[in-house]
């Protein structure tokens, strides 16, 4: 642990790092809310799951596209 | 667990059950001039901490058993976009944003006319055994129905009746609701050239915005809303800048008829206008409006801690309220609506949210919790309705037809009640504001943006009065906008979906006249109410928010007796308390109102009674020519809200009876639709579950 004393030992900067990946966090949650992501999260899915099927995934342009047709598709706002 | 911890655990919640039962107890018992808001924060913080570590532990625990050891529907057909596993705060924040509307903006707001207290306990009680167990339950056993709507549950668990019952009931709370939504957006503009230009100028906005996210940046969703938000903020300048132009101000001057007719007119384009250009960017827009307004009034109440001035109970609990008729009970458990219990929220909980969830016992946070952070928000709508003198707020909220169209008239009126209100007062008021009258906005938004731009203005800058009150119109209209749009879409796609079985070929969503046709019927019928309650004198929020309210209570009767034929068939008939009570309250108090609705002698509730007078006036020939064309429509009008609150009525009992004949014919042995749920598949995923 490194709350304690940090200056020595090179603490401070262990804990510089697990400040900026705290930051890291928060800004990829937010990512995330905004779907910001979305396209990563498609893309790394489509890697995972249909890489090997051949062909090639949709470009960010047509992706979002059809997430946002599919997406007002149901209910999805409410009073 | 070691002894000292949990004994400080003990203590702890000792605490928060004493300052919870002090704050409630304060509040409830307080009879001076004023209480401060704090009171209101503290009851509700405690209310909601028992409420979700105890309450919603036990149902978590004893009633739905959550398994944290299932794959959910999201970890079995994960497919990169619908199906997704997906970390809960995420899934909190999409669920929130969802479920989040003007309703609790709004009800609050309306219900303050008896007084803060009806309201404020109703919230807390409402929310915590009622809105959020049934966005839990509802959440829970869809999770467990690989995310099925509440109607194919409905169909699923009852049977045929049930499933159609639950579609009808959808479709026209989806109406009434649109329709009361634009009113209250209408009443904001009318006459308001600040706000209607505002409100315009979000329609290119979002328009921008849209060819950014789609041509320019594709899939930049931060960027594009942040430039939206700009100039969002820009607009609302812009506005007061167009107000003080006397050539250009005439442009954006409309009442409130023509008003309605705008709106009618644009829902009709927004819904047959693809969702890229329109609807996706701005609810972009509104719901980072909508989540941060929110978080900066909670800011705001909690750091200025205003003064409530509304009295706990006013002389309305007698029905006899300038802003809707109708006694305590059972109308405040019709008006507050969302903030308490929200059908609509079933719709949400089932469906969309399930889809996402990575684990099942994350349905206890999203769904209970979530529900737990909108009453909040109606909470604080309640604060900022209730910081206002009584005076102003009653002569902001009461329409024209009550309290008479002069301001002398109003403010003589409002004052013989015992809220001394003067039209210098008023004057000032709305100059502050930037208005030219505050008078007879009906609707809850403008004396919402009137509460909210004091208590900002004193916190976040004062002299900026009049921005920060169109700012919240703003930002009610921008959702409200949305709301409008998303569910025009939505009510369009049941209707396509229902005439596709006769029809083969208005069932295929992309067959454009089709598309017209189903959106022209849908606008339509909510632009009829809309515009009915433009001409109404009574102001229109009198008879449809009840409506609206009776409608929304019903749709969360309706899937809280789906969750308790659910319970009965999965052997858990001894908790069944759990739904089967908020179902009770709800179907009394929601067909008491609907009667009262619809037999009450009383003019201003009884919708027959009514009908019945305009048609004496009309045949004794007393009234003016001018107004007999008016009267004719008013009574007609009169005569739909009564047989809309009929089916509301008949469709709520048809559950209620086809879950007591299942129940019955469970708990006797007989043979019932089977138990619906997917069997257990064990989950593969990383076991975050066991860290906790």
């Amino acid at each position: 642990m490194c709350r304690r004393d940090w200056l020595r030992n090179g603490c401070g900067i262990e804990l510089m790092t697990r400040r900026s990946s705290i930051l890291k966090n928060i800004w990829q949650g937010i990512r995330s809310l905004t779907g910001e992501d979305a396209y990563e999260r498609y893309l790394a899915h489509w890697r995972e799951k249909h890489g090997d099927e051949g062909g090639v995934p949709l470009d960010r342009k047509a992706f979002f596209k059809q997430q946002q047709e599919r997406k007002w598709n149901g209910i999805k706002r409410c009073c | 667990m070691d002894q000292p911890k949990s004994i400080v655990k003990l203590l702890m919640w000792i605490g928060v059950a004493v300052a919870g039962a002090t704050a409630v107890g304060g509040i409830a018992l307080h009879r001076g001039e004023t209480i401060n808001s704090v009171w209101f924060v503290t009851a509700a913080l405690c209310v909601y901490a028992l409420g979700y570590r105890f309450y919603s532990a036990f149902i978590a625990a004893k009633v739905l058993v959550l398994d944290a050891s299932r794959a959910t529907p999201a970890e079995r057909f994960d497919d990169g976009r619908d199906y997704m596993p997906t970390n809960k705060w995420v899934v909190f924040g999409h669920h929130f944003a969802a479920i989040a509307g003007p309703g609790p903006l709004v009800g609050p707001t309306l219900a303050a006319q008896f007084g803060y207290l009806p309201g404020t306990l109703w919230i807390l009680i409402g929310a915590v055994f009622g809105g959020c167990v049934q966005d839990f339950v509802t959440l829970f056993f869809s999770t467990r129905r690989n995310g099925r709507s509440l109607g194919q549950m409905a169909r699923d668990e009852l049977g045929p009746v049930g499933g159609v019952a639950a579609i009808i009931g959808v479709m026209l709370i989806m109406i009434i609701l649109i329709a009361v939504l634009g009113l209250v957006v209408v009443n904001a503009m009318k006459h308001s050239p600040w706000a209607t230009s505002t409100i315009a100028a979000t329609i290119p906005i979002a328009i921008l915005v849209g060819l950014y996210m789609r041509n320019l940046r594709p899939g930049r969703v931060l960027e594009g809303t942040l430039i939206g938000v700009t100039l969002l903020i820009l607009a609302v300048a812009g506005g007061g800048w167009l107000d003080h132009q006397e050539g250009l101000r005439s442009w954006f001057d409309f009442d409130a008829p023509q008003l309605a007719v705008l709106v009618i007119l644009y829902g009709f384009t927004a819904a047959v206008l693809p969702v890229w250009l329109l609807l996706a960017p701005r609810d972009y827009l509104s719901t980072f409006m909508k989540l941060g307004t929110m978080a900066l009034l909670a800011v705001a109440i909690v750091i200025l801690h205003p003064e409530v001035k509304m009295p706990a109970l006013t002389q309305f609990t007698d029905g006899t309220g300038p802003i809707f008729g109708g006694k305590l009970f059972p109308f405040v458990f019709i008006v507050i609506a969302c903030g308490a219990i929200s059908g609509f929220h079933s719709l949400i909980s089932s469906g969309t949210t399930p889809k996402l969830l990575s684990n099942e016992r994350d349905a206890r946070m999203i769904g209970y919790g979530g529900m737990m952070l909108e009453s909040f928000v109606a909470i604080m709508a309640m604060i900022a309705a209730c910081v206002l003198d009584p005076g102003v707020f009653f002569a902001i909220n009461s329409p024209a037809g009550v309290v008479g169209g002069a301001a002398a008239d109003a403010v003589a009126t409002i004052s013989s009640w015992g809220f001394p209100v003067t039209v210098d007062q008023m004057n000032q008021l709305a100059h502050a504001m930037g208005e030219a009258t505050l008078f007879a906005r009906t609707g809850g938004a403008p004396s919402l943006a009137v509460g909210m731009a004091s208590i900002f203005s004193t916190a976040f800058g004062a002299g900026l009065l009049a921005m920060w009150y169109h700012f919240a119109i703003m930002f009610e209209a921008l959702f409200i906008l949305t709301t409008l749009d998303a569910g025009t879409r939505v009510a369009r796609f049941m209707l396509q979906d229902m005439l596709g079985n006769i029809f083969p070929s208005l069932g295929r969503t992309s067959w454009y006249p089709g598309v017209i046709a189903t959106s022209a019927v849908v606008v339509a019928a909510w632009g009829y109410f809309l515009y009915m309650g433009t001409i109404d004198p009574l102001g229109g929020i009198n008879s449809l928010w009840p409506l609206f309210g009776i409608s929304n209570q019903m749709l969360a009767a309706i899937a809280l007796c789906v969750a308790t034929t659910i319970l009965v068939k999965s052997g858990k008939a001894r908790y069944v308390w759990v739904t089967a009570l908020p179902l009770s309250w709800l179907v009394i108090m929601t067909s008491w109102a609907a009667l009262e609705k619809l037999f009450s002698p009383e003019l201003r509730v009884g919708f027959i009674a009514k009908a019945n007078a305009l048609s004496t006036q009309l045949a004794s020939g007393a009234l003016p020519p001018e107004k007999v064309a008016v009267t004719q429509q008013l009574i007609f009008n009169i005569r739909v809200d009564a047989v809309l609150t009929i089916v509301f009525l008949v469709t709520t009992w048809v559950l209620v009876l086809d879950t007591l004949r299942i129940s019955y014919r469970v708990l006797s042995g007989r043979k019932h639709p089977p138990l619906s749920e997917e069997p257990h598949v064990p989950t593969r995923l990383a076991q975050e579950w066991m860290r906790d």
